[in-house]
């Protein structure tokens, strides 16, 4: 288009008018009745369907949402300037959907899937609707392929798999995006599609997390959706919806999609806001009735296909932001019930320096067992418990010195084992890496390094294994397993470099 | 607009079997009398008088029903429940109304046409065909059945045309 010059735009005008036809256009209409904070009541439309698209005579888009017997109720996908008691609505007879194509890879777009990054229109291959029936039951294939996340300390305790749900809770400041973030930086060179939905963030944080993303190369696998909080209440409420919708698009191709749903805490209030506006009736913290098929229908979409139905999947990280810790609160007790698990972050460990800031105790991973690497499995053996003991005896540790021997071996293994879990931001680490680290750490060969030394003395030993053991890393990665041939020359090696 | 309150209260009106020039009458006399209305629908005035004015102006069934309407203080829907008994009415008559607005006005074999092509699509035996004009159509003719509108203007397909070359 933009090699085109004044006469061919004038003479293709021309040809199209010229060439135009004039038929008998037959619409079904409506008329506004009353209108405000972006809900439209509108009679007529008796043919209307839920879900279904309107277009009001300023060009604005709306969705219906409410049927009732004379009138029905849409929300505004866009500014209500123009309209007022009378304007006229005219059905579309097409679903609320998003326009999808391969190009959306590496691009930032708001919640109807336009762009928003400034580099440009978007080709579309085809049109997906925002809401979409889930995958039934004979079409799945139970979860086996892990998702590496990057960080030690869910894939080593609660690993996930490609087409599980598994939440991310916490209250706000305890490190929930970036765990999602560094899962999707992690995802370079693993044939993932990686999709991140920002509902209701600052535009500011958004910005943030595509710089993130661009500076380390994430952004060539990764599209970013934002509906942010500047944005109306209904289409913060279709962002999670249109960014499923994407991910479909890419799992019916039979690729691994990986979407971020950030955060699903506001996703509720902008449905809340929405279904007060409409006039339904207010139920528990003031939300609808229907808040937990919002995020079941949701998370549903998430699965992993049969080989013979593609073979794709879409791996769900929705976020959810708590108060005060208070987990038994009405949506995340919802959202924990839809996943497949959660990781549970905590402001205390968090302050503590102990980042991420993961509750062992509290967090789980219902399915990602089975999908975990043998190495993994094999090499993370007793963490869990042997954390969960450090927990426990953790409270006698300002009686340190009337401890008997035992119980001082398990502090300070504990100790190691937490500073172990620490990881920087944007430091994913790799499977063998994480192997090689936990075989050390559960033969107890980090136990004589002074706690604060740990973080040079884990970087070195890992420099030296790459250096001196390549084929135990290339082992690792390639067979993905753990046998006692390469455990005995891993504790080899680290015994080699502690003298 | 018509509410379903409206329509509940024409269902009541046309179940009276009342005659039409009553029912044509009372209309008239209402929607034309402003004072009327004001007065019926007016808290201040008590019900009895109201009652001595309806039993002295409309015959017994039609003053029955307007007294249940002052009662119920919803004189004030007394438009919408007349737009609600006609559209009951035509259909009892196996009719429907239809709105057009032209630019042109139609002869008299076009409007035959465009009757005869409702009657054949909604299974109707005859139209009431509402007819207004707009110039602003410039050309051709809106149709306006139900919630249906069929344009066949100069406007219309001038929207439709930028429609297709703003590709929206």
């Amino acid at each position: 288009m933009s090699n085109m010059n004044q006469s061919d735009i004038i003479s293709m005008l021309k040809s199209e008018i010229q060439d135009y036809e004039i038929k008998t256009t037959v619409k079904e209409t409506g008329t506004v009745i009353s209108i405000g904070d972006g809900i439209a009541n509108v009679y007529g439309l008796d043919n209307a369907m839920y879900g279904e698209l309107v277009e009001f005579e300023t060009g604005v888009r709306g969705i219906v949402q409410n049927l009732n017997r004379k009138t029905v109720g849409c929300v505004l996908l866009g500014s209500d300037y123009g309209l007022r008691e009378g304007s006229r609505v005219v059905r579309t007879q097409k679903r609320a959907g998003v326009p999808v194509s391969d190009k959306l890879i590496g691009r930032v777009v708001n919640a109807l899937g336009s762009p928003i990054d400034g580099k440009g229109q978007i080709e579309a291959d085809d049109f997906f609707p925002i809401e979409n029936e889930a995958a039934g039951v004979c079409t799945r294939k139970p979860v086996t392929v892990p998702l590496q996340t990057g960080i030690l300390a869910i894939d080593s305790m609660f690993p996930i798999g490609r087409g599980q749900r598994e939440l991310i809770i916490g209250d706000r400041q305890t490190g929930k995006t970036s765990i999602a973030i560094d899962t999707i930086l992690n995802q370079k060179g693993q044939e993932v599609i990686c999709i991140y939905v920002a509902i209701g963030q600052k535009a500011s944080t958004v910005a943030k997390i595509v710089n993130t993303l661009t500076k380390h190369g994430a952004m060539d696998y990764s599209i970013v959706v934002s509906s942010s909080a500047s944005d109306l209440a209904p289409l913060q409420y279709i962002a999670p919806y249109a960014g499923t919708a994407i991910a479909e698009y890419f799992m019916k191709q039979g690729r691994d999609v990986l979407i971020v749903y950030d955060d699903l805490s506001k996703h509720a209030v902008a449905y809340r806001t929405m279904s007060l506006l409409l006039e339904r009736s207010p139920g528990r913290e003031a939300y609808p009735g229907d808040v937990f098929y919002l995020h079941s229908r949701l998370l549903e979409r998430s699965c992993r296909m049969d080989d013979e139905y593609g073979g794709g999947s879409i791996t769900a990280l929705p976020i959810i932001e708590t108060l005060a810790g208070d987990v038994s609160a009405y949506i995340p007790t919802n959202v924990i019930s839809i996943t497949d698990g959660q990781i549970f972050l905590e402001s205390e460990l968090f302050f503590a320096g102990n980042r991420p800031a993961v509750n062992v105790g509290l967090s789980v991973s219902r399915v990602g067992g089975a999908a975990q690497t043998k190495a993994m499995k094999k090499a993370a053996g007793s963490l869990r418990i042997d954390l969960a003991q450090y927990r426990e005896m953790e409270v006698f540790t300002q009686f340190a010195s009337d401890l008997d021997k035992a119980t001082k071996d398990l502090l300070e293994h504990g100790k190691h084992l937490m500073e172990l879990l620490k990881q920087p931001l944007s430091r994913p680490l790799p499977l063998h890496e994480q192997v090689i680290l936990l075989v050390v750490a559960g033969n107890k060969l980090f136990n004589d390094v002074p706690v604060k030394e740990m973080k040079a003395y884990r970087s070195d030993l890992m420099d030296y294994f790459r250096a001196k053991y390549s084929d135990v890393i290339e082992e690792i990665d390639r067979t993905k397993t753990l046998t006692d041939e390469l455990t005995a020359k891993i504790i080899k090696g680290a015994a080699e470099f502690k003298k | 607009m018509i509410s379903q309150r409206a329509v509940n209260y024409a269902q009541v009106l046309d179940s009276l079997k009342l005659d039409k020039e009553s029912v044509e009458a009372a209309k008239k006399l209402l929607l034309g009398c402003r004072e009327l209305m004001e007065v019926l629908e007016s808290p201040a005035i008590k019900k009895k008088e109201k009652e001595a004015v309806l039993d002295e102006i409309f015959d017994q069934e039609m003053s029955k029903f307007l007294k249940l309407l002052c009662e119920n203080q919803t004189v004030g829907l007394f438009a919408e429940i007349m737009e609600a008994y006609d559209e009951i009415v035509l259909e009892h008559n196996d009719m429907m109304k239809a709105r057009l607005v032209y630019a042109v006005k139609p002869e008299e074999q076009q409007l035959k046409d465009i009757k005869a092509m409702l009657c054949e699509k909604y299974k109707k035996s005859d139209v009431f065909l509402e007819l207004k004009e707009d110039a602003s159509l410039i050309g051709g003719y809106v149709l306006y059945v139900g919630d249906m509108e069929y344009n066949k203007s100069i406007k219309g397909a001038l929207s439709e045309m930028q429609k297709t070359l703003i590709g929206r």
